[in-house]
């Protein structure tokens, strides 16, 4: 289903991964989330009441659901993909943290997956 | 290019697929080569496999006895119970599963059968593979899902369309597991897709 608007070219739901980058098995990947959250520093004055704050980035990290064909093995922990998520940050790097008990059913398996980004 | 646009047929897929389980809900009159048939419920299930009755599949070719046992007990009018009005229903079923095998031959009332049968199935559990030790039947599952959730007595659980049951599973599993692992009859569009695609790159 086409979005009803999509401001920015924001990818978004099911989409198809190479793990490892460029090199390993295509999977498709469903109910895909990246979260970009924050860290904040807070500062408070002598009473404990609100003076000021920082805010930086926090790690990015993701889920998906991978379906892959049943004699496909699935990623591997530390394997890497490269996607784009947000068009206006480009291409990113991330690595397979966990990987869950695989489920199967006629030919098919999907496994649940986290990742992080990679930055250096 | 979209994800639509990249997997061949996926969109025509899940549409096909959206339609026929919603259909589901409808009591739609089914047919099979002409033969009317109820959709199948849990209780169906249970009799077949209670009569070591082979299901249909596109491997095997199940005989015409094994074709018209099948259909009666699908059929609307099916009673285990013992009546001057079951035996006129019976051998009405008889009379059109011969009519039906004049007219479509037993291979493809057994191919429309066996569609029957993925149809229902579509939407069944997946399994973690390997041997795992039961302590009940696979209907008492059923009924323990379906009940609990629902507050359903179990002639009602019974009665159910499969094709229903299954939906209400996947949509409760789908509540307390956002993450659950289901599949999808469309899936395997996507398989073949994959596949393709990983041969290609293999002879690459």
């Amino acid at each position: 289903m086409a979005a009803v608007s999509n401001d920015g070219s924001v990818q978004y739901g099911s989409r198809t991964i190479q793990i490892p980058a460029s090199t390993g098995d295509t999977f498709v990947a469903d109910n895909v989330e990246v979260t970009r959250g924050t860290n904040v520093i807070e500062q408070t004055d002598q009473l404990g009441e609100p003076s000021g704050q920082v805010i930086v980035d926090a790690f990015v990290t993701g889920t998906a659901q991978i379906q892959m064909i049943a004699s496909t093995d699935p990623p591997l922990l530390g394997e890497e993909f490269a996607e784009t998520f947000v068009t206006s940050i480009g291409s990113e790097t991330f690595i397979v943290s966990e990987v869950g008990q695989p489920e199967t059913k006629d030919g098919e398996k999907k496994v649940n997956i986290s990742f992080r980004k990679k930055y250096n | 290019m979209n994800f639509f646009g990249e997997i061949p047929g996926y969109r025509e897929a899940i549409e096909r697929e959206a339609t026929g389980r919603e259909s589901a809900f409808l009591s739609i009159p089914e047919f099979i080569c002409g033969v009317p048939v109820s959709a199948l419920t849990l209780r169906h299930v249970a009799f077949i496999s209670q009569l070591s009755l082979r299901m249909p599949t596109d491997a095997n070719d199940l005989s015409s006895e094994e074709l018209e046992l099948l259909l009666w007990i699908l059929s609307p009018d099916y009673s285990s119970r013992k009546s001057i009005a079951r035996t006129f229903k019976r051998f009405r079923h008889t009379l059109r599963f011969s009519f039906s095998r004049f007219r479509h031959g037993r291979q493809q009332i057994g191919v429309a059968l066996a569609v029957y049968f993925a149809d229902a199935f579509a939407d069944s559990p997946p399994s973690s593979g390997g041997f795992q030790v039961q302590y009940n039947s696979w209907i008492a599952n059923h009924v323990d899902a379906l009940s609990s959730e629902y507050s359903w007595p179990l002639e009602e659980v019974l009665s159910l369309p499969v094709k229903v049951a299954f939906q209400l599973e996947r949509a409760t599993a789908k509540r307390y597991n956002p993450k659950a692992i289901l599949f999808n009859n469309s899936d395997k569009v996507r398989l073949d897709w994959l596949r393709k695609k990983n041969a290609e790159r293999i002879n690459n």
